[in-house]
């Protein structure tokens, strides 16, 4: 029995890859590997099952499936020969945890100072959480709820308060 | 049903009786109640002793106003200090007197009274200084004091602290936050509507008040119902504590359901609207405080309320209106009333409010004394020429005007107190373009002009918002009495020694006031601190005015002219459970585990937090081992044949792009130009003020790519420092930094024998020395997975460093100890690391750099490039160092008892005197190479005093030690370079 209607749960791990750097060479590189740019800051694009995030002035994520780490590699990571822009695969260094369920915002409401209603359908966002930091974004429709993306060394401690926020 | 409790009428269901005890007796009363009501209903007035006299003590006010009715709960974790006007009953409830023993009615500590005249303000400042008050503070503080902390901890379930946004938030449901909530809604604004009572609605409660004709209350519940249907928040029995910085309120939610105590919210809201509503404040005069005298408000609100006589014989006691009405809904009950108003000709507007009623009004008279012990039965009363009568009674009623709650207006810093003559009080003043006050929070008391000035404040603070609203219709009103005041502060006591009490939580009398006058204490903010007035759990809500008024009248000043004293948070108490919240144990703070932290604590490591958060091993205690048998023989492992050690939280970062090594230059001492793809260079950067920030190696990966390690502590620290530099400084140069520290996980394996381990794991690297040399890079496989090796050292052994992925980082881990089995590896901790480092002579951020040494004085000056052109700190490491000539330098140290280990951080003196220090000792260890205990430390000119004894200075020893070269063990590094 939880303290409000929410269901904490791991997301399956997909592949990430992080680019920071000049503005014009990142669009440039997202374009020329067939993502959607997002258009304005804090919000994502997406291309199929791709997603480019827009998180800060010089910083973007590209998410993709799981096994399309090699494809990712190739056309993101390529940005090892463009001088301007520093790009990595970071598949490893993000663990995702799902809020579902009507109480969702109340939970993680308990983390962050961010204001959740304001959190568009395509919003990602970085925030504090918990005191730590963490990207935000809304979980898919239909589902009801909040994805959190954190360091991974930082996952357990996080999925731990989330828990204790809904009344475990 | 009790004789006290009437027939018909109040909130309260008659169809639910609840039982609870006080003070274990057994007692009745009916859902709506609170203590307080359930109390009287019972003819309870005697709640507890006050907190330095030990004086009867009853109810004082119907709320929060009340600071006197304090009482707790019987059990081990109640907070300390709850209302008796604030507890909602329940059934089963279980309550207790505080600050009386054996009983409220029998209370040893009542003894205190017999010297009151030596327990006046400041007392104890004066007759507890010799030899030493901490002799006698302890019986002071076990004698005064009003409930007891909780003997439990509270599980810290029972608290949450959360987050909440909206647009507009209106602080009190009363008539005016009621009506500016539902302004605001209609605009489409997220409304948060905020009240501290069990339910909406404030005074309009408890005055039992007509709106458009019909009852007020069928217009609270309409307005809520709008407010809910539109989707406002509307949160009760909850209090906004403190008005911050940016439009951020602090507020706590008591017992919201779910089993929480309560619940801390931090609120952003774009505007608010104030309407706390206002507090009526007592005029003092000898016994005011006595069980059986209240406010005339408290009076009203448990008649039409909760349908209780709080007597059946009172006295009105007022200087102003507004108690006409509450006399008149006193009489209305059935309470024989008599009015004693002070002014010497009370408005016909205020007692036509008594047409037809049997209340008699003496007008230019005072109550001068309330006589009684548990309870007021008898009412001194004086006029104008000081002829006095005694009225018999049980209940003393005063009103001596109102207070608005201005307090969140107060602490936002954009409102000051004016002192308005006409309505004989402080109201605030303010042109805040973030909140806005509405109705008796703005000192307006008239119920058709809180109305008003609700719905003007709504719909401003939604336009402020952002949305667009017209205002609302404001409804009509029935008549009341005016608001015509005449100020009086306390009434002078009939007699020498008879105590008028201003602040009832603190004990504090006109006496004392007069007295820090005396004593020179004459700034309002002295009386203040001096008295005590004001403070505790009343926080100025119904004390601060009346002293204010006294001073000034004892002074010769305009009120205005004695000046305000300031509102602190948070404004009710706030359990610390609830600013906490769920934050306990290992939620407390944020806490890193790396890949590997299960099998590390499978493996029985004691794990503690070794820098930014992360959980480390400190060692791996084998059947029988202690710390530092375990640590000892970790580290001999190493040093003879292979250990192995998780270094995943070493601070890691991609800098590239074609001004990187632009970058590396600027933050490092040394020259990174020349540093080749595929190897790696120690390095130190420094702050701006020329001392030690970090170190770590720095591997070149292609033309434009470096891979940058910090220290595990200070990687928050260096990123930080980089981007400040690239964002604020260099905002031009083409290089990126991508920290990427959790990407990968890190096993290091060290010892001679590390070679054979990973060979033996299998790899596609050539590990020979030539193949792959000290301080260079490969990247292949081991045991099949990706690694990227390194072959740094921070043990003074032969090292590689395999970083994979962090999904394959426990794989790699057990792998890597299956392999080594045959070899005999081990899994070393931090506190083995600590032993090997400090052997090896290695510096450790932290501990041999303490805020004044630089890199040159750490033994590290032949890396300062003499050809680079600047780098961050050269010219205030050149600056300190030529005013500073006398360096502190790193050295090593051999206590002359081989045995003896020196405390980290004991210093050490010339012979080892009490006197200025020449340096410390900043590591010392059992060396499992030399068999002996050693240490580094600096000291002062150290490199040039090799060979010399020098003295730690304990507290309890000297201890002497012969300084030598700050390296124990491969002083040429050849088995690191091996």
């Amino acid at each position: 029995m939880t303290r409000y209607d929410a269901a904490i749960a791991p997301l399956p791990a997909p592949a990430i890859a992080e680019l920071r750097g000049d503005p014009g060479a990142a669009r440039a590189l997202l374009v020329a590997a067939g993502l959607t740019v997002p258009s304005r800051p804090n919000s994502a694009a997406s291309t199929g099952e791709r997603e480019a995030l827009w998180l800060g002035p010089k910083r973007w994520l590209v998410f993709a499936p799981a096994a399309e780490e090699r494809w990712l590699e190739a056309h993101v990571g390529s940005a090892a020969r463009e001088p301007l822009l520093a790009a990595a695969i970071v598949s490893d260094m993000f663990a995702g945890i799902a809020v579902r369920g009507a109480g969702s915002r109340d939970v993680v409401a308990q983390g962050t100072p961010l204001d959740l209603d304001a959190l568009a359908a395509d919003g990602a966002t970085m925030t504090d959480l918990f005191g730590v930091a963490a990207l935000l974004r809304p979980l898919p429709a239909p589902g009801i709820g909040i994805a959190v993306w954190v360091d991974r060394s930082l996952a357990r401690f996080v999925a731990e308060s989330l828990e204790a926020a809904n009344g475990a | 049903m009790s004789a006290f409790r009437l027939a018909g009428g109040g909130a309260v269901d008659r169809a639910r009786p609840l039982a609870f005890t006080f003070n274990g007796r057994a007692l009745g009363g009916l859902a709506g109640d609170t203590l307080a009501s359930a109390l009287l209903a019972n003819g309870v007035h005697l709640v507890g002793r006050s907190f330095k006299y030990h004086r009867p003590r009853g109810i004082f006010g119907a709320g929060f106003e009340d600071g006197n009715a304090v009482v707790q709960r019987v059990a081990a974790d109640a907070p300390a200090n709850e209302l008796a006007t604030r507890i909602e009953l329940a059934h089963g409830l279980a309550v207790r007197s505080v600050n009386c023993w054996p009983s409220p009615r029998f209370d040893v500590g009542a003894v205190a009274q017999l010297g009151a005249r030596l327990l006046g303000a400041g007392f104890y400042y004066k007759t507890f200084m010799w030899p030493d008050w901490h002799l006698f503070e302890p019986s002071i503080r076990k004698a005064a004091g009003l409930g007891t902390a909780p003997g439990e901890a509270v599980d810290d379930a029972a608290y949450e602290t959360r987050f909440g946004h909206c647009d507009v938030l209106v602080v009190g449901a009363g008539a005016a936050g009621l009506i500016a909530a539902r302004t605001a809604a209609r605009s489409g604004a997220r409304v948060m509507l905020v009240d501290d009572g069990f339910a909406p609605g404030g005074r309009l409660l408890a005055d039992a008040r007509q709106i458009d004709g019909a009852p007020a209350q069928a217009w609270i519940d309409e307005t809520l119902g709008a407010l809910r249907a539109g989707g406002a928040r509307v949160v009760g029995d909850a209090t906004v504590w403190g008005y911050l910085e940016h439009n951020m309120l602090a507020m706590v939610e008591r017992r919201p359901g779910a089993g929480l105590r309560q619940r801390a919210w931090k609120i952003r809201a774009k505007q608010v609207v104030i309407a706390t509503g206002a507090f009526e404040r007592p005029i003092p005069f000898a016994g005011s405080d006595r069980p059986g005298v209240m406010l005339a408000s408290a009076a009203r609100t448990y008649v039409n309320r909760y349908a209780v006589k709080p007597g059946t014989t009172a006295v009105v006691f007022t200087n102003n209106d507004g108690a006409y009405d509450a006399a008149a809904d006193l009489a209305r009950a059935g309470i024989a009333v008599t009015v004693i108003d002070s002014r010497a000709e009370p408005p016909d507007g205020a007692t036509a409010r008594l047409s037809g009623l049997p209340v008699d009004v003496e007008a230019g008279a005072v109550v001068q004394e309330a006589l009684g012990r548990g309870r007021v039965h008898t009412a001194v009363v004086a006029d104008r020429g000081g002829a006095a009568r005694l009225l018999s009674c049980d209940l003393v009623c005063v009103s001596g005007g109102w207070n608005p709650a201005f307090h969140l207006a107060s602490q936002s810093r954009e409102a000051r107190a004016v002192w308005d003559d006409a309505r004989a009080t402080f109201v605030p003043q303010s042109a805040s373009s973030r909140f806005h006050l509405a109705g008796a929070a703005r000192g307006t008391f008239d119920l058709q002009g809180c109305l008003a000035e609700g719905a003007r404040a709504g719909a401003a603070a939604a336009r402020a918002a952002g949305f667009t609203v017209a205002e609302a219709a404001v409804p009509r009103t029935d008549g009341e009495a005016g608001a015509s005041i005449e100020p009086l502060w306390f009434v002078p006591p009939p007699s020498r020694g008879k105590k008028v009490f201003v602040d009832l939580v603190n004990d504090v009398t006109v006496g004392d006031l007069a007295l820090a006058l005396r004593e020179g204490y004459d700034h309002i903010e002295h009386v203040k601190r001096y008295t005590t007035a004001g403070m505790g759990i009343d926080q100025g809500k119904t004390v601060n005015v009346n002293v204010i008024g006294a001073v000034a009248a004892m002074r010769g000043l305009a009120p205005d002219a004695v000046g305000t004293t300031t509102f602190r948070q948070p404004y009710v108490p706030v359990e610390f459970g609830a600013i906490a919240g769920h934050r306990a144990g290992m939620r407390r703070t944020p806490v890193r585990r790396s890949p590997m932290f299960d099998a590390h604590v499978a493996a029985g490591a004691v794990m503690y937090e070794a820098g930014l958060r992360w959980q480390r091993p400190g060692f791996y205690p084998q059947a029988g081992e202690d710390m530092a048998a375990a640590t000892a023989r970790e580290a001999r492992t190493v040093r003879t044949g292979v250990g192995a050690y998780d270094g995943s939280p070493l601070g890691k970062f991609l800098v590239k792009g074609p001004d990187a090594v632009r970058l590396l230059d600027l933050l490092y001492v040394n020259d990174f130009a020349t540093l080749k793809p595929g190897h790696g260079r120690y390095g130190v950067m420094l702050w701006e003020d020329g001392l030690v920030m970090d170190d770590g190696v720095t591997f070149r990966l292609d033309e434009h790519s470096y891979l940058l390690h910090s220290s595990t502590g200070g990687a928050d620290r260096v990123h930080g420092h980089i981007e400040e530099l690239l964002q604020l400084h260099y905002p031009h140069w083409r290089v990126s930094v991508l920290p990427v520290t959790s990407q990968w996980a890190n096993v290091t394996v060290c010892g001679p024998l590390t070679r054979e381990v990973i060979r033996a794991a299998g790899t596609d690297i050539d590990l020979g020395r030539d193949a792959f040399p000290f301080m260079t890079l490969r990247e292949g496989e081991v045991a099949g997975l990706p690694v990227r090796a390194a072959r740094v050292s921070w043990t003074g052994e032969l090292s590689i460093e395999l970083n994979t992925p962090a999904r394959h980082g426990l794989a790699l881990w057990q792998t890597i100890l299956a392999a080594g089995k045959t070899f005999g590896i081990a899994p070393v901790g931090s506190e083995a690391n600590h032993v090997l480092r400090v052997e090896a002579g290695y510096i450790s951020t932290g501990h041999e750099t303490d805020g004044v040494v630089d890199v040159i004085d750490l033994g590290l000056g032949r890396m300062v490039s003499k050809t680079k052109a600047d780098f961050i700190g050269k010219r205030a490491m050149a600056i300190g160092r030529a005013g500073n000539p006398v360096r502190r330098e790193l050295v090593g140290y051999l206590p002359a008892d081989p045995d003896r280990l020196v405390p980290e951080g004991a210093p050490v003196t010339p012979q080892g005197a009490r006197t200025h220090s020449e340096g410390f000792v900043s590591a010392c260890v059992r060396s499992v190479a030399l068999g002996r205990t050693v240490a580094l430390g600096l000291l002062n000119d150290g490199r040039a005093r090799h060979g010399e004894t020098v003295f730690a200075k304990l507290p309890d020893a000297v201890i002497p030690m012969t300084v030598v070269p700050p390296v124990f063990h491969d002083a040429d590094r050849a088995r690191v370079k091996g």
